[in-house]
């Protein structure tokens, strides 16, 4: 056991450490920055524009490529800048000068200018740093070979931090002009500036994190950590705060998998990249399946319903059957006559009736059931809840008497006490 | 290759062409370029046929989510069809990986979307995001083992037709034949969610199940495309050419028709083009080809192209100018003591009109072209009876909109004007035959004027 432990945590010691930290910076830089600004696009439903985006400025950055020679030149910003700023003209004047809608629109141009690149980087391509590897799944592994790799990540270490003065700085507007553009321009603040900065740091950052994590995969670091915290709160201070939590636990989590010392030692590692992202992803799911409103809250909570409506109904027929003999007050019924009452299968039935003797509202004497008085209570209120329901369907809302009952029988279980006594009070009311 | 393309131009007709393929592909006679050739074909077609219904419901982006999250399925029936037979590329079991994992994602999108504060697209961009990491993951990790070094995975990134087998075409064909059987089906079924959801509920259709099978049907279309297509640039083979017929036509069997054909002879050209270098990516040019003919039906097509509309606008534009010149000749007309007399200086003109005498002198020559001028009359300008004929209609037109304005829609006798300036040259016949009707023949318009 131990040892397995220390084989998992063995990539982390000190000496591998010390040549691996350049991908774990980088891909927290990277990821932290396209996650921040990913939550802007997050919550006005755009995620897919930095889809289309970050494919669409490809020939842009060949272009660039092939300009300056290199993965780092500043040509590549230039190339992608101005091909980004051609996608969107295109994009928009597909949509105004024909009949085709949005959506078709952004697939047909960012597909054109991403095939036009893929055939370029044949082409062009090929011998040199540029690859369709490096297109489609970057490369974070590059900046652990270099002598001096701080000066590789220059540039995103820049961006990093001009991105997170600009969040901190503009933090008001850029909340305003996400959720009331209307307000923030009766503010005196331009929307529309806020916005095209907004997207030009978002090609920017796009195009900046080419090289680390490629087309597709920067996708996925813009959208998922955003998503994931929206998932946790409605606050967009805290909003962000979880998203740079949610990028930099998936970097740590995605560089250890990935790492040719970590638990896939056997294929020599994978794509850091791929792994950060997939990380990205399963904290996604984690987060939707538990945190709050979440697939098991709801799950849970829907169980713990269907099991109180079948104890509910279980103290309903004892009540009634008790009721039908002419007697009052707590009858001794036999289990059978329940069950036979109330035709659901005898296990469901002994499940329910050992929970409403559980609860302490059904107690048995001499092989019979009877209601405690904690049941006949829940009993009468049901009752009375399931009547007034009646009365009310009939009353205000004009239903023929003999379509009631149903509705009144599935109500009777989700009726507050304060519901019922405002139904009470409507119907003793007299109609103006 | 080279005989069907021969063939393709000299023999009588397609359909007894398509009845040879088939009687050859039943007999395992097809070899090489041609697998290449009808695998485009039968791709194009169903990608087509699919896009028309997801263009249709702005769901275009969707065929990207399952195209990118297929992947990791791929690599998985890769892997596994490894460890079973010992050589990796056994198509079925990647398609059948690949349908997995489409199914898979199309399902989690769907209940992400019912069960989150999420929207459609945020859905949409973790899931298929989400699906492509794993699958680059598995990818380096299969590149490391045997199994990846045999074959090149990175050919389902961007496709790479040419090794396509005769399996592969036969596969393709049935899965084809299944896709498009559904659609034929489902037809009005289909038709009937993709223009009006809730109206389709209404008459009964199960919306909810057609969707499901809409989106089952995509996941096969991409399944048998990403061979040749390759699993980013698939989405564009669903969504181009249906967009492009789309442009030409608004029948929804022709636009599905269409699709098919653009989409075949989309994947038709890029298998061509790409066959000509040893390792070009197939999937981009054939997107290349669909956006080419996309490009052609936005810039051509009769009524939505962007140039037909130009020109209608422009000749539109001609007319109201040529039209206005006789307005102003008309106006002056009504003045003179002599009703005969059909000479207008261009001075009188431009007292009327304000505008330069080179811009009158300019309209005169279109008002010429339309033969309401006489020609060879430079200075005065002579209206002939066709024109003295258009410009009663215009002042008419004009005068009746501006009693209609002010009689019927209330408006004062001073806003109404510019209102006239406007409708007067697009006042169609059945409209005017209305107003006449609604305003009884009326003699004179709000501010006396006769109206001829």
């Amino acid at each position: 056991m131990f040892s397995i432990l220390h084989s998992l945590i063995d990539p982390w010691t000190a000496t591998e450490l010390r040549i691996y930290w350049p991908i774990i910076v980088q891909g927290a830089m990277v990821s932290v920055t396209l996650g921040l600004i990913g939550c802007f696009l997050v919550v006005r439903g755009m995620s897919l524009l930095g889809d289309a985006l970050s494919h669409a400025v490809l020939p842009g950055v060949v272009i660039g490529f092939l300009l300056g020679g290199s993965l780092h030149s500043p040509w590549i910003l230039i190339g992608a800048s101005a091909v980004g700023m051609v996608a969107a003209v295109l994009v928009q004047a597909v949509q105004e000068h024909s009949r085709v809608k949005e959506d078709a629109s952004l697939g047909i141009v960012f597909t054109t200018l991403f095939a036009i690149g893929v055939v370029m980087v044949n082409l062009y391509g090929g011998s040199g740093d540029l690859d369709v590897g490096c297109v489609l799944y970057g490369n974070l592994e590059h900046f652990i070979y270099p002598d001096n790799p701080l000066s590789m990540m220059l540039p995103m270490i820049g961006l990093t931090i001009a991105v997170v003065v600009g969040l901190i700085v503009f933090f008001r507007r850029l909340v305003l002009c996400t959720f009331d553009p209307g307000l923030a321009v009766s503010l005196g603040i331009n929307a529309a500036l806020v916005h095209y900065a907004l997207m030009g740091v978002l090609s920017v950052t796009v195009v900046a994190s080419f090289e680390s994590v490629g087309a597709i995969l920067a996708v996925a670091l813009l959208v998922m950590p955003g998503a994931t915290a929206r998932l946790w709160t409605d606050r967009m201070s805290i909003m962000l705060l979880l998203a740079a939590g949610q990028a930099l636990l998936a970097t740590v989590l995605g560089y250890w998998i990935s790492s040719p010392l970590g638990p896939l030692r056997a294929f020599q590692g994978t794509s850091a990249a791929g792994a950060i992202c997939a990380m990205g992803f399963a904290i996604f799911i984690l987060s939707w399946l538990l945190g709050p409103r979440g697939l098991a809250q709801r799950v849970i909570a829907r169980v713990r319903l269907q099991r109180t409506i079948a104890v509910e109904n279980v103290l309903k027929t004892i009540d009634e059957l008790g009721a039908r003999a002419g007697l009052s007050g707590a009858v001794p019924v036999p289990p059978e006559t329940v069950a036979a009452e109330l035709r659901v299968s005898p296990r469901a039935f002994q499940r329910a009736l050992k929970r409403g003797i559980e609860r302490g509202w059904v107690a048995m004497s001499m092989r019979n059931v009877f209601l405690t008085d904690a049941g006949a209570a829940r009993s009468s209120r049901l009752r009375r809840a399931h009547d007034l329901w009646e009365q009310y369907l009939k009353d205000q809302v004009g239903l023929p008497a003999d379509h009631v009952h149903d509705a009144a029988e599935w109500i009777e279980h989700h009726l507050h006490d304060e519901d019922i006594d405002t139904i009470d009070r409507t119907l003793a009311t007299p109609r103006p | 290759m080279t005989i069907l393309a021969a063939q393709f131009s000299t023999d009588s007709t397609a359909l007894r062409q398509l009845a040879t393929f088939f009687a050859e592909l039943v007999d395992n006679r097809i070899t090489g370029t041609d697998c290449v050739v009808w695998g485009a074909l039968l791709l194009g077609v169903t990608c087509g046929v699919l896009g028309t219904f997801i263009v249709l419901r702005r769901q275009s982006l969707l065929g990207d989510a399952i195209g990118h999250a297929v992947l990791p399925g791929v690599l998985v029936g890769f892997w596994f069809s490894w460890m079973v037979t010992g050589h990796g590329r056994s198509t079925p079991a990647m398609l059948l990986g690949a349908m997995v994992a489409g199914l898979l994602a199309a399902a989690l999108i769907g209940w992400l979307r019912q069960t989150t504060v999420l929207k459609i697209a945020e859905c949409m961009g973790v899931v298929f995001t989400g699906f492509y990491g794993i699958g680059i993951v598995l990818m380096k990790m299969l590149q490391t083992t045997p199994a990846g070094g045999q074959a090149g995975l990175e050919k389902f990134l961007f496709g790479q037709i040419a090794g396509i087998s005769l399996a592969d075409v036969q596969l393709m064909a049935i899965v084809a034949a299944i896709a498009l059987g559904c659609v034929v089906v489902f037809w009005r079924k289909l038709a009937l969610s993709s223009f009006d959801e809730q109206f389709a509920q209404s008459v009964g259709v199960r919306v909810r199940l057609i969707e499901h099978l809409l989106t089952a049907l995509l996941t096969v279309a991409i399944v048998i495309s990403i061979q040749a297509v390759g699993v980013v640039l698939v989405s564009a083979m669903l969504i181009t050419p249906a967009a492009t017929a789309y442009l030409l036509t608004d029948r929804l069997y022709k636009m599905a028709i269409l699709a098919g054909l653009f989409g075949a002879v989309a994947g038709f050209a890029g298998a061509i083009l790409s066959l000509l270098g040893p390792t070009l990516p197939t999937g981009s040019f054939m997107v290349l080809g669909a956006s080419t003919l996309f490009a052609g039906a936005f810039l051509l097509s009769p009524r939505h192209g962007l140039l037909p509309r130009l020109r209608r606008v422009w000749q539109q534009r001609r007319r109201t100018g040529a039209e206005n010149l006789l307005r102003a000749m008309y106006l002056i007309l009504e003045r003179r003591q002599n009703q005969a007399d059909l000479r207008f200086g261009i001075d009188d003109i431009v007292a009327i009109r304000h505008e330069s005498p080179a811009h009158v002198r300019r309209m005169a020559k279109l008002a010429a072209s339309f033969g309401w001028i006489a020609k060879n009359s430079p200075d005065p300008l002579v209206l002939t009876e066709s024109g003295l004929a258009t410009a009663r209609q215009v002042v008419r037109n004009h005068r009746l909109w501006e009693l209609f304005l002010t009689q019927e829609a209330k408006l004062a006798v001073d806003h109404v004007h510019a209102d006239a300036e406007y409708i007067e040259h697009v006042l169609p016949r059945d409209v005017l035959a209305k107003l006449e009707e609604m305003l009884d023949n009326p003699a004179k318009d709000p501010h006396g004027s006769v109206i001829p």
